[in-house]
């Protein structure tokens, strides 16, 4: 009984920290994948802006 | 003429109790409509396989010739041979999932973690009660609040309660409306449960949404490998709806394969109700402690978001907190009527949405992780 307590109660805190350590890592993953995404719209508009600068410019010319 | 009232005879007062217990469960499915889609195969299946004598699982008749019964086959091959059954279902439930609350709030991935607690005190509390390891620790899965994940853990560990654990599953996700409330109202005061949350809903890109499932899977896979096929087999199934090139299949995961595992889950499950196995003093306490797991996870779900408060200049309503067992989508709309009720207007829906659907990933990672460790302490 009392080895079967202590093995619950080991269960219980290397249950909770494992669950706990994968969604931290999940977490970290999704914030990097949401910065490659932020990164990623940053460059698209740079390159329209520059497109613009570039199409108004050759107007101009 | 012996032959006309040989199974009259027969039956024991335990396949009655069976009988009793088979037309309470298809009572509940049809007049209160809780889980009808298992609880009815279920209840049906109880009744047929403690028929005295019935062919529905092995017999041998008059000592002589022996028959295959097709439901005993079908939880061989389906359950105990490989867990197919809970498995491939869950390629259904990936297709139905539409991680985009919780991709656009990842903070909500914390909720479905902290709402396992009730697995680990229903363990403990099993464990006070006598049960052995493998048992306590199957009796605790009920807290996850998942069919499928419940039925995997308890098979795997070899429990002796696979019947009541799967009634004890099923029947109490359909009453998560009445057992949440009461487990919130008791650790919240009225000023928490009126809180209001703003909702900015973030875009999230699709590579993003592609890219989740094949991540989740790897990081489960190297952290609790014996989650990796019920974790794996959800993120697939929701990598088939993401991907935007198999509508077909999407579609079929979310309609004929689940509708089809699903009528069969239920008749196959039966099989672990025979009356020798069912009708005992025990089974009453498994449901007894089932329903502990589903309260403790409640209780740790706001306990920790109220603690998150602490540090967040953003408060979360702690009711979200709730929000993070696995029962999708019944967790997330009661937090969500009890929110309107205490505060007309009040809308989390989005917030107990993405704690739900962490919920989900969280429990199938709990189902692994519980394995495991008991497998390390036998």
């Amino acid at each position: 009984m009392n080895e079967n307590l202590m093995n619950a109660l080991m269960i219980m805190g290397y249950g909770m920290l494992g669950i706990f350590a994968a969604i931290i890592i999940i977490i970290f993953c999704v914030w990097v994948l949401q910065q490659i995404d932020v990164i990623g719209k940053k460059r698209a508009a740079k390159k329209a802006a520059k497109k613009a600068e570039m199409e108004a410019a050759s107007a101009d010319a | 003429m012996e032959f006309l009232w040989q199974g009259f005879l027969s039956v024991t007062w335990q396949q009655i109790v069976m009988y009793v217990v088979g037309a309470a469960l298809i009572w509940l499915a049809i007049k209160k409509q809780y889980e009808p889609a298992l609880l009815l195969p279920m209840g049906f299946g109880a009744i047929l396989i403690n028929l005295p004598g019935a062919n529905a699982v092995d017999q041998m008749i008059a000592g002589k010739i022996e028959t295959n019964g097709i439901v005993q086959w079908l939880y061989e091959v389906g359950i105990e041979a490989s867990e197919a059954l809970p498995i491939l279902l869950f390629i259904g439930i990936g297709a139905m999932i539409d991680f985009e609350p919780l991709l656009a709030k990842p903070i909500m991935f914390l909720f479905g973690a902290a709402a396992q607690f009730g697995i680990f005190a229903a363990l403990l509390i099993a464990v006070l009660c006598g049960f052995e390891l493998n048992d306590a620790a199957s009796i605790g899965i009920i807290g996850a609040a998942d069919g499928p994940t419940s039925l995997l853990v308890s098979q795997v560990l070899d429990s002796n309660y696979i019947g009541a654990i799967a009634v004890a599953a099923y029947s109490y996700m359909a009453l998560v409306p009445i057992v949440q409330p009461l487990a919130i109202k008791l650790v919240t005061t009225k000023k928490e449960r009126c809180m209001k949350m703003e909702y900015k809903p973030g875009s999230v890109s699709k590579r993003t949404k592609i890219l989740f499932p094949i991540v989740v899977t790897i990081i489960v896979g190297f952290i609790a490998p014996s989650s990796a096929s019920l974790v794996g087999f959800l993120m697939f199934g929701n990598l088939i709806r993401e991907c935007g090139v198999l509508q077909n299949l999407s579609e079929a995961a979310q309609g004929p394969l689940t509708n089809l595992i699903t009528l069969l889950l239920g008749i196959t499950i039966s099989f672990s109700m025979s009356a020798e196995a069912f009708v005992r003093w025990d089974t009453l306490l498994v449901m007894g402690i089932g329903l502990a797991a589903f309260v403790f996870d409640t209780i740790g779900g706001v306990l920790f978001a109220k603690f998150l408060n602490l540090f967040m200049k953003k408060k979360i309503n702690p009711m979200v907190g709730a929000a993070g067992i696995s029962a999708f989508p019944m967790a997330s709309r009661v937090v969500q009527k009890m929110a309107q009720e205490e505060n007309p207007g009040n809308i989390i829906i989005m917030q107990a949405a993405g704690a739900n659907v962490a919920g989900q990933i969280s429990s199938a990672i709990a189902g692994g992780l519980i394995i495991q460790l008991v497998a390390q302490m036998m």
